[in-house]
């Protein structure tokens, strides 16, 4: 697996904290590719590296401390089996420094449940894919870094100054505002009201009467905001949940993510529901967004009577039922009863099950989906069914088509910025014109976006006036003195994608691994406003929107990039994708 | 440049996981990758534009890659064309028996 | 009368970007152990308390310097040392009772200067956990927020 800190890690770059890690996935056979917060990837910088390859296994727990410059290879069996919140507190006791800063698994990860995550402090996830099971199945706890070394900045001065720009044009945006004061959670009034979000696994795609689980209601319960490294948006909670089992613990968040996975997919209108589940999936070590997919999924099978009482152990798998939730999430984090099986993921849970309950999946490529809605979004719906890592909704959503922004906007966003484009661009989200360039410009920033290490609340993903491919190269020249022009880091992004292409390609990912499963095309939206009601995906229309976004990729009609590409971008002599 | 690498998989885990696949590590590839670029006078991953006359600013970003199997580290610069290669590898390395008070001896920053 | 930096940490979101900027504004580069501020973390509670130097009147590290480097700019109200006279005991670094007085990787004994009337910390800070103000009108400013708060309270138990 490779970890990595971006190429401004710690640097003056608006919030440049997060980390990379890739590996093949254990969940779904294909690209494997996590992106975290929080304070690690600076504090790997410090500690003098920016990538590290790490092959193998340990022959007993281990966990790698990197302290300037120097790497061990230490015992981890004071720290293997223990939660997410103390691992790091016994890494720190036994390191003697409260500034070390982990890279961790928790008992999920260790138990190689198939979306384990990494984490680092209380909520910080690289979520998707897997990535805490590869370290888990290498007996790899944690990466430790500990760094007091200087990291040079190339024009410092200039670098600070252009630090304040970037940061006040950040948090000048009304969304990044809404976002400082309630978290990701601000999105949820929006898109429930609108009839965008996943309810009873995707039999509505609306919580009727969810107002426990908006954003507001997180007054109650938070002593303040958090953020990552340097990032004035600080976008999550710092809260104790008050009264229930769970009465007293500290943690941080809830995410949308969350609110979808504890709230409306297992039609919960409940804020501790969120609260809770959100609290035991960090600290197990879990993907949020995975766990309340699977759970939800199950729960339809419960309701169809595929799972019965015998399958669940007498749990009540009913949705609605939180307390059923959260023992489904211990039972998936320690793999026992139908958590073993559901901890396996979408495909081979169902292929376990059996009786059809394979088509209940809400996924793309094996990976679920993000507790949004998508039939009414053709924009949104082409970003899942083609981004490299599976259903996905940060490596290529659109998400500013949802504004319905005026054309220049639109124009001014994605002509010339800083490739020309000369095709359609329609302001109208249930529209499929215009659409596949505009995920196909999203892979790009947010590529650039990830490979800087920046976070991609301070690019255009929910706010237009943001930093973008102008701003990539000038904050990467004032910190490391490294030129590119725009068109340049657009073609690195278009390098490092293609090569994600190719690699998913290798292991055997073809264009019928591009489509959506038959419930986007075959159930219309039952609820919502008229704008979302009714909507489903037009088979054809999808079809000749996917012909239309790999002809503007320079790929073959099977989505195979071209000779020509790779030469262009010189990965032609690239031996990763040959068979 | 944290996406720009071919990923690198996990060994074959049959006895806990069941089915996780044996995986080809990928490492190989992305040295290959690596000297593809160096070629070029490019470090892994990054397309520098040095213009004739212009200071270059030094990186010193590295890469470690580290064997658990075998308990051995290597560290490199990104950019080759630096003077310094650094390679450790083989006995002397910590090994996961080791006790805590053995440390590698590994190249400086 | 002088302005004081005043820290204010329930509204620390333990970003650390101070850490950052007063590094670089002060020695060029990104290096969190040579900046003068620091946000001491309590994880598992969410507690984030930046410390800084408190520029005090009568400054333990100015009483037990051997040499007199340390004085005080009454302009600034600031305590700063003169590195022409400083031996690099290090009397002062156990001195302060607030670690106010650091020492960075070259030997040189560090503490916070203001950034000569511009803190940067501050400047960059967007919640104003850390802040640079009057320092006769910082009681009255946490009077008004107490009351704010005691109001708050008052109308969740009234209604």
């Amino acid at each position: 697996m490779i970890v990595s800190a971006g190429i401004v890690a710690g640097c003056l770059a608006s919030a440049s904290a997060r980390s990379h890690v890739m590996a093949k996935s254990p969940l779904t056979g294909a690209l494997g590719s996590a992106n975290m917060g929080g304070f690690f990837a600076p504090e790997l910088a410090w500690a003098g590296f920016h990538h590290l390859v790490i092959k193998g296994k340990a022959s007993r727990p281990v966990y790698i401390f990197i302290n300037d410059g120097r790497i061990e290879i230490r015992d981890a069996s004071k720290v293997w089996g223990a939660g997410v919140y103390d691992s790091q507190e016994i890494l720190r006791q036994e390191l003697g420094d409260p500034e070390v800063q982990c890279m961790v698994i928790g008992p999920a990860g260790e138990n190689l449940v198939r979306f384990a995550n990494v984490m680092n402090g209380h909520k910080n996830a690289g979520g998707r894919t897997g990535m805490g099971a590869v370290m888990g199945s290498k007996n790899l706890k944690a990466i430790v870094a500990r760094g007091t070394m200087d990291l040079e900045i190339a024009y410092p001065k200039e670098a600070l100054e252009y630090n304040k720009e970037l940061i006040d044009m950040v948090i000048s945006s009304k969304v990044s505002q809404t976002m400082q004061r309630w978290g990701t959670m601000f999105i949820y009034g929006v898109t429930n009201t609108t009839g965008l979000i996943r309810n009873r696994n995707f039999q509505q795609n609306q919580l009727f009467g969810g107002e426990d689980i908006e954003c507001e209601n997180m007054d109650k319960v938070s002593i303040g905001m958090a953020g990552c490294f340097g990032c004035q948006v600080h976008c999550r909670h710092r809260y104790i949940i008050k009264g229930g089992p769970y009465d007293g613990v500290y943690t941080e968040g809830p995410e949308y993510t969350s609110q979808g996975a504890f709230g409306t997919e297992p039609d919960i209108n409940d804020m501790e529901s969120v609260l809770v589940g959100n609290h035991l999936v960090n600290d197990y070590g879990l993907d949020t967004l995975e766990t309340g997919s699977m759970i939800a999924w199950a729960m339809e099978l419960y309701e169809k009577g595929i799972l019965t009482d015998k399958d669940t152990e007498g749990i009540k798998l009913n949705f609605g039922n939180k307390e059923a939730l959260w023992e489904m999430i211990h039972k998936i984090a320690r793999r026992e009863g139908l958590g073993d099986i559901l901890a396996e993921g979408p495909l081979r849970a169902a292929k376990k099950i059996g009786k059809g309950s394979e088509k209940y999946l809400i996924h793309v490529k094996g990976m679920s989906n993000l507790h949004s809605d998508e039939r009414p979004t053709p924009s949104l719906a082409l970003n899942i069914a083609t981004a490299t890592r599976g259903a996905d909704h940060l490596r290529s959503r659109p998400a500013i088509d949802l504004y319905n922004l005026p054309i220049e906007v639109l124009d001014k966003v994605y002509r010339n910025n800083p490739v020309p484009y000369e095709g359609p661009l329609v302001n109208n989200y249930n529209s499929y014109v215009g659409k596949a360039w505009m995920v196909l410009w999203q892979e790009m920033l947010y590529m650039a976006v990830d490979c800087t290490g920046l976070c991609k609340y301070h690019t255009i993903f929910l706010g237009v006036n943001h930093p973008a491919f102008k701003e990539f190269a000038r904050f990467i020249y004032l910190n490391t003195g490294l030129e590119f022009t725009p068109e340049e880091i657009w073609e690195v992004a278009n390098r490092a994608y293609t090569l994600e292409r190719m690699f998913n390609i290798r292991e055997g990912f073809t264009r019928k691994d591009d489509w959506l499963v038959d419930r986007y095309f075959d159930e219309p939206t039952p609820l919502g406003l008229p704008v979302a009601r009714g909507k489903a995906i037009d088979r054809k229309k999808f079809k000749e929107m996917l012909d239309e976004y790999y002809q503007l990729h320079e790929w073959d009609e099977n989505g195979v990039p071209t000779p020509e590409l790779l030469k262009k971008l010189g990965i032609d002599k690239e031996p990763s994708h040959q068979l | 440049m944290s996406r720009l690498f071919c990923p690198v998989q996990a060994p074959a885990h049959r006895d806990r996981a069941g089915d996780l696949s044996p995986l080809r590590d990928g490492v190989e590839d992305i040295l290959a990758l690596s000297a593809h670029r160096e070629d070029k006078g490019a470090g892994l991953g990054e397309v520098p534009q040095v213009k004739e006359g212009r200071e270059r600013m030094p990186l010193k970003r590295k890469i470690a890659y580290i064997d658990l199997s075998k308990g051995e580290v290597e560290v490199r610069p990104i950019h080759r064309d630096e003077e310094e290669v650094h390679r450790r590898k083989g006995p002397g390395c910590v090994s996961p028996l080791q006790p805590l008070s053995a440390k590698m001896r590994s190249v400086g920053a | 009368m002088q302005k004081m930096l005043i820290v204010d940490h329930e509204k620390c979101t333990g970003c650390r970007l101070c850490e950052l900027v007063c590094s670089v504004y002060h020695d060029g580069v990104s290096n969190p152990t040579r900046s003068r501020i620091h946000i001491v973390k309590f994880y598992n509670q969410g507690f984030f308390f930046p410390m800084v130097c408190q520029q005090c009147q009568d400054a333990a590290c100015m009483a037990v310097c051997p040499k007199d480097a340390i004085y005080r700019d009454e302009e600034l109200g600031r305590v700063m040392i003169n590195y022409d006279l400083c031996i690099g005991c290090k009397m002062c670094v156990a001195a302060c009772p607030f670690g106010g007085m650091g020492i960075n990787k070259d030997g040189a004994v560090i503490k916070c200067d203001l950034c000569d009337g511009d803190p940067q910390c501050v400047r960059f800070c967007d919640m104003k956990a850390v802040d640079y103000v009057e320092a006769s009108t910082v009681n009255l400013r946490k009077k008004r927020e107490a009351v704010e708060n005691l109001a708050t309270l008052m109308s969740k138990m009234v209604s």
